[in-house]
């Protein structure tokens, strides 16, 4: 089979067992997956340039440093990563353009949504 | 020597008889004409001036003479008074005396023997003995007449001394009347009447008046006539007042006997004036002195002829007993007038005291109550109640500010309470059982109104100054008394018909130091004119109930505010539950959601990879149904709590911050906060008033809290032109030492977990609403001194339009344009 370059996804998410899921389910999905605890994590994560991924996945309320703080500083640094919050607060829906995040999907036991937002981003 | 003898025997004999003193002196004339070759004997009074002589005895009794009197410059006499000796006039020097010889008595008499009548001390008169022929007295002769002379002049000292002692006995027993009269009594009208009698008695004068005059107002505070008095008396005296004249006799001039010629003709009357006048009375006038501002004078009128007296004029006698009686009725005046005064300044103060009592127990009564529904009550009954001020009935009408008129709002007329008038027991209110009387009055319905009262109810009277006095009173400010209403050109009258008013009075209500509405007072029952004092009272008894009536109005709005506030901040508190509530159900979902996830997550995986086992997939199926469920339900719950802006409308920003401010006066009273506000006329804003005024109302409670030892608060509203679109702007600057530079980068953050800032959810709710109503909130921070917010919303010009382009989900929201 013609090996194919994987697409790196970076997750960032406080939850372990959450972390797992989406790196089972995107790992079987053929998506290389890195993983980060908060925005501090992802922040270091991106300071090597030959390792960035091609789509971000964070959740808003982490430890440390939150994902709408973490998102300012990406879309300040590196505008080229597409970024989606993927958070348990479904009211901030319509207001996530205002914070510059390319997607905005309420978390959900069905990753349908996700999925499908993470491979119109990529194929961008 | 027997004829002398027995000529001074029968003379000492005449001289100490008991007859009276007239008949003395004729009688020894009598014996002296039997003197050989005397025919003719005349005795000359000196008058008391020693300018003039008069005859005032002549005998033989039959001759015929005449009382006139003769000037001592033309006679021959001249000498003998001041040699005080006798001299015989023969035929040859006549000629020097011819003067005395006009006199007809003396006509054809060639010898006169005159012989000085004397005593040791004082000069009377002279005795003159005539003859036809001729008269050689020997020094016996003369010796022996000299004696007669001395008895003569006995007489006359006798008599004078004892008229003069009972003219002084008759002055003192005057004196004592007017005492006793003076005495008598403390009245100023009583004693005016009693003296005006006893002095034309005393003086024997047909009438006598009496004047006194202020001297401050120039009035004539005492008018007062007894007897005949002329008509000119009263205009004359005053002249004198005026002119300060002195004390003087005016005696009517008598008419001269016709035919009468040479130094006779020159008898005078005693008056030192100019003859006056037939027409006027003659008449004395005194002067009355008083320590006080007062002038006086007292006259006399007209002398009554006594004892077949000459004339009937008044002498200088009659002046100097006018004169003590004047000095001492003006002192007894004077204490009259004063206990007079005193007794009506007492008067006064009473009536002073007791009216101000009375406002004292109305005053309480109206402090017992801010209810504008029973002030007025008490107002009107503290009017007309007979142990109030007693009239018999009051009208309170007060001001329609929008309409422009006045309106009746109560009346009350007195009630006679035959109760309180028959039964002794029930005792009159006095005191404070008056305020405690109107209070309960106050609470009793009244004035129910009937076919007239109904009618009256609706009168309104235009705020014009030709409406009518109660209009002009009102505008003015001003008291009225108005006499007869329905003469009175400035009257209303269709009020003066409805009220069927005779008299009455209008007095402004001044409420702080406006005029609020007017009272209308009258007595229609009893017809007592209202006076200038009553106005007066009226006047102070309306200003106290200006104040109470504004004082309750004042309590009405605080309360009906209050009752406005109750309501909004109720309302306030109900959104930030929902808020609160709302906070909690999406923590909650947060918390649940990320479980939830991972459950439902795993166990798609696990049932993709058992697809062969049907049993464990059916079990497989419903776990994730369920979880589904679940996630449905909290996707529900959040849009239920999420911002309902269907209930958006447009609002004034100013209107929205000073309710939200309105409902943190207590805490900023309580810090002692001073707050400056500076509004600039915005235009309308589009959003939620209950959650904006949240948004103020969190920032001040942040800024309160910041200044909990007192500080000051800056409020300022403005329109910031922006660089793409205008901005509403609210900028609130505190005192309170400003946000710490380490949180301050996390104040709005509610993901923030580290839970350094506990109190700042507060700020994130404002934050979450501003940002939900496309708005911005800006902080400039002072470290040290203070923080200013800057609140950023966009016109609801330029949200509108924008809105309906973001409608995604929520197209069910129309705003509501039809406010």
């Amino acid at each position: 089979m013609e090996r194919k370059i994987m697409n790196r996804i970076l997750i960032a998410d406080d939850e372990e067992a959450l972390q797992k899921l989406y790196k089972e389910e995107f790992e079987e999905d053929g998506y290389e997956v890195f993983l980060a605890g908060n925005g501090k994590e992802v922040l270091t994560f991106l300071e090597d340039p030959a390792g960035h991924p091609d789509l971000i996945v964070m959740d808003i309320r982490m430890p440390e440093m939150d994902g709408i703080s973490t998102l300012r500083v990406i879309k300040e640094k590196y505008p080229q990563i597409p970024v989606i919050l993927c958070s348990a607060y479904s009211e901030f829906k319509q207001d996530f353009s205002t914070w510059a995040s390319d997607e905005y999907v309420v978390k959900s036991s069905d990753l349908t949504e996700l999925k499908e937002a993470a491979k119109r981003l990529i194929k961008k | 020597m027997t004829q002398g003898f027995e000529l001074l025997k029968k003379t000492i004999r005449v001289a100490n008889s008991g007859i009276g003193y007239e008949d003395r002196l004729q009688g020894i004339l009598d014996l002296l004409i039997r003197l050989e070759g005397i025919e003719l004997a005349v005795l000359f009074f000196l008058s008391p001036e020693q300018d003039t002589l008069e005859i005032k005895k002549v005998s033989p009794r039959s001759m015929s003479w005449d009382a006139q009197k003769l000037p001592l410059s033309r006679s021959s006499f001249k000498d003998l008074i001041q040699n005080r000796q006798s001299l015989l006039i023969t035929p040859a020097n006549r000629r020097e005396h011819k003067a005395l010889f006009r006199n007809p008595l003396l006509k054809g008499f060639n010898f006169l023997l005159s012989l000085p009548v004397e005593d040791d001390n004082i000069l009377y008169g002279f005795l003159g003995l005539c003859s036809r022929q001729s008269i050689n007295p020997s020094t016996r002769v003369l010796e022996e007449l000299a004696l007669i002379n001395c008895e003569l002049a006995g007489i006359i000292r006798n008599s004078r001394i004892y008229t003069e002692s009972k003219k002084r006995i008759a002055e003192l027993s005057v004196l004592y009347q007017v005492g006793k009269v003076i005495g008598s009594t403390l009245e100023l009208d009583d004693l005016i009447q009693k003296t005006g009698a006893i002095i034309a008695q005393v003086i024997n004068a047909t009438g006598s008046a009496l004047l006194i005059m202020d001297t401050h107002t120039q009035e004539m505070i005492v008018e007062s006539e007894f007897g005949r008095v002329p008509a000119t008396a009263k205009a004359i005296m005053r002249q004198d007042i005026m002119g300060q004249k002195k004390n003087y006799i005016r005696n009517r001039a008598i008419p001269e006997p016709a035919g009468t010629a040479g130094p006779w003709e020159e008898r005078k009357v005693l008056s030192r004036e100019k003859s006056l006048p037939q027409s006027y009375s003659s008449h004395m006038g005194v002067s009355l002195q008083f320590k006080g501002p007062y002038r006086g004078r007292l006259c006399v009128f007209e002398k009554i002829a006594v004892n077949g007296e000459a004339d009937s004029n008044f002498g200088e006698d009659d002046l100097s007993i006018l004169s003590t009686i004047g000095n001492i009725i003006a002192s007894a005046l004077e204490n009259a007038l004063t206990f007079q005064k005193m007794e009506a300044l007492a008067r006064k103060n009473e009536e002073m005291v007791e009216n101000l009592s009375t406002l004292h127990q109305i005053d309480i009564a109206l402090m017992t109550t801010a209810s504008i529904q029973e002030l007025p009550h008490i107002i009107l009954d503290a009017i007309t109640l007979e142990e109030g001020l007693g009239f018999n009935r009051a009208v309170l009408f007060l001001a329609d500010e929008e309409n422009k008129t006045l309106a009746p709002l109560a009346w009350a007329i007195q009630e006679k309470r035959p109760a309180k008038l028959t039964d002794p027991k029930i005792p009159s209110l006095s005191g404070p059982e008056l305020s405690r009387f109107l209070v309960e009055q106050a609470g009793r319905l009244k004035n129910t109104p009937d076919g007239k009262n109904a009618k009256f109810k609706e009168l309104r009277i235009p705020l014009t100054p030709d409406s009518g006095i109660l209009a002009r009173s009102f505008l003015e400010g001003q008291s009225f008394i108005i006499e007869n209403a329905l003469t009175d050109p400035r009257t209303n009258k269709e009020l003066v018909n409805l009220l069927n008013m005779k008299s009455f009075a209008a007095i402004p209500v001044v409420g702080k130091d406006k005029v609020i509405g007017v009272i209308e007072v009258d007595n229609f029952i009893d017809k007592h004119p209202i006076t200038q004092g009553d106005l007066h009272l009226l006047s102070m008894m309306a200003h106290q109930a200006g104040q109470a009536l504004e004082n309750a109005r004042l309590y009405d709005f605080i309360e009906k505010t209050n009752q406005e506030l109750k309501v909004t901040r109720e309302r306030l508190i109900e959104s930030e539950k929902m808020v609160a509530i709302g906070e909690m159900a999406s923590g909650l979902a947060h918390e649940i959601r990320n479980p939830l996830v991972s459950i439902g997550g795993f166990v798609r995986r696990l049932n993709k990879r058992f697809q062969e086992d049907s049993q464990v997939q059916t079990y497989f199926q419903v776990i994730i149904s369920e979880v589904e469920r679940l996630e449905k339900i909290l996707n529900e719950i959040m849009e239920f709590y999420q911002d309902p802006r269907g209930k958006y409308k447009e609002w004034d920003l100013n209107r929205i911050i000073d309710e939200a401010l309105g409902l943190m006066q207590k805490e900023i009273e309580k810090n002692k906060i001073t707050v400056h506000k500076d509004w600039a006329p915005l235009p309308a804003i589009f959003g939620d008033d209950s959650q904006l005024r949240h948004v103020f109302y969190n920032l001040f409670q942040n800024s309160c809290q910041a200044m909990s030892d007192g500080g000051k608060l800056s409020l300022r509203t403005f329109l910031d032109q922006g660089p793409a679109s205008p901005w509403v702007v609210c900028e609130i600057k505190d005192t309170g030492g400003g946000i710490p530079l380490e949180l301050l980068h996390n104040i709005f953050n509610p993901f923030f977990t580290t839970k350094t800032l506990g109190s700042g959810l507060g700020l994130s709710i404002v934050h979450k609403i501003i940002t939900r109503h496309q708005g911005e909130v800006d902080i400039d921070n002072r470290p040290g001194e203070g923080v200013s917010f800057f609140i950023k919303l966009p016109l609801a010009d330029e949200t509108r339009p924008i809105k309906k382009n973001k409608t995604d989900g929520e197209e069910n929201h129309e705003p509501d344009l039809n406010r």
